[in-house]
């Protein structure tokens, strides 16, 4: 007897719903990465005399495995991924920025050699931006760049949490 | 658009531990913009040219006892067969970038050093990936010193694929959460770019 009026395909399939209303493409990851199964080893007895021999064979998820897939892609975009912001952040502040010297001469910042720029900014935060509409995009994003900011610690283990009580709610086995 | 996000996040993670080596060599890598100082430092959305001004795309230079390199993401170089190919991050020689930004064209695969392909954990990790990268890999020629195929997941048969010598070294769970796989990238670039300088 289940604990929840629900089952864990039930379940499944109201994430993937709802997750599908925010972002189409996060609800895509999480399809294929269901949609893609997993691999087991069968046995084949060969009779009396032959040996037995062991084979792969790609089957579908179980209910209960698909869920554990599922919050496993999202704890992959929702705890990974800003903690790779947040590792591209710290390693960044380690660098300079090279700025051009301050001469009557307007070349593009590439022309200076590395000794001719003046290094600044070491040690501090640097702001960085991912391109969203590429330069031979011609239809498409609106936004033309996105900044990669890192997000503070204590909204990660807020999400830790959030992902943990769905996994409890997304497994109906008692 | 998050997919998107989180595949050009992890690149941009994997440029940060590129300069993470650098800076355990004890050298301060500089940051630099093709057309200005990269105050934002933006990274590309697709595969570009090492040339192309359309953006003020950031690239990193360092030198390393006398000799100079870059970092890019997203530069398409031209392979051995005349086959242009993106690499996600790499690592070359600064005089071959200069010269191609100098006289527009795509960089030869003689001035690489290193390259890495990226992804981020959609699921599962296509096995497609690892062959295109192979292919890729050995279109490059025999300057290619480092080669890594980097994901913060795990695929066992890709693993093995990457066995045999001269194919990409697997870097899987590449992620912070693993602080020791992160290390062996660092050092796999630091020992190269020693053993090269002299450093």
């Amino acid at each position: 007897m289940s604990a929840h009026e629900y089952n864990t395909l039930e379940a499944l399939q109201l994430l993937i719903r709802k997750i599908r209303d925010r972002d189409d493409s996060l609800a895509a990851s999480l399809q294929a990465a269901i949609d893609d199964g997993k691999d087991v080893h069968e046995t084949e007895s060969g009779g009396r005399r032959k040996k037995k021999r062991v084979y792969r064979r790609r089957v579908a998820l179980t209910h209960k495995e698909a869920a554990d897939v599922a919050i496993k892609v999202l704890q992959s975009f929702f705890i990974e991924l800003p903690c790779f912001i947040g590792s591209t952040s710290e390693n960044f502040k380690g660098a300079a920025v090279g700025v051009p010297p301050q001469t009557g001469r307007h070349l593009p910042s590439w022309r200076y050699d590395e000794d001719q720029l003046v290094a600044e900014a070491e040690g501090l935060d640097k702001t960085l931006e991912i391109e969203l509409r590429t330069e031979t995009q011609i239809l498409g994003e609106e936004q033309s760049t996105l900044s990669l900011k890192p997000i503070p610690l204590k909204l990660i283990d807020e999400q830790r949490t959030n992902l943990k009580r769905l996994a409890e709610l997304m497994n109906t086995e008692e | 658009m998050i997919r998107r996000v989180a595949d050009k996040a992890y690149e941009a993670y994997i440029f940060g531990l590129c300069l993470r080596a650098v800076r355990e060599l004890g050298v301060t890598p500089v940051l630099r913009g093709i057309t200005g100082p990269p105050t934002p430092f933006i990274f590309r959305g697709g595969p570009g040219q090492i040339h192309s001004t359309s953006r003020n795309y950031g690239y990193a230079e360092f030198t390393l006892n006398g000799q100079s390199f870059e970092i890019h993401a997203g530069v398409e170089f031209q392979g051995t067969s005349g086959m242009t190919h993106e690499l996600d991050v790499c690592l070359m020689r600064a005089n071959d970038a200069a010269a191609c930004r100098l006289r527009p064209d795509d960089p030869p695969s003689a001035g690489l050093i290193g390259g890495w392909e990226c992804k981020f954990y959609d699921g599962a990790l296509k096995k497609v990936l690892g062959r295109a990268f192979v292919g890729l890999i050995d279109d490059m020629g025999s300057n290619l010193r480092l080669a890594g195929f980097c994901s913060n997941a795990i695929h066992a048969q890709l693993k093995e694929y990457f066995r045999p010598q001269r194919r990409p070294h697997p870097h899987f769970q590449l992620t912070p959460l693993e602080p020791s796989n992160e290390q062996i990238f660092v050092n796999l670039i630091k020992a190269e770019l020693k053993k090269m300088t002299g450093a």
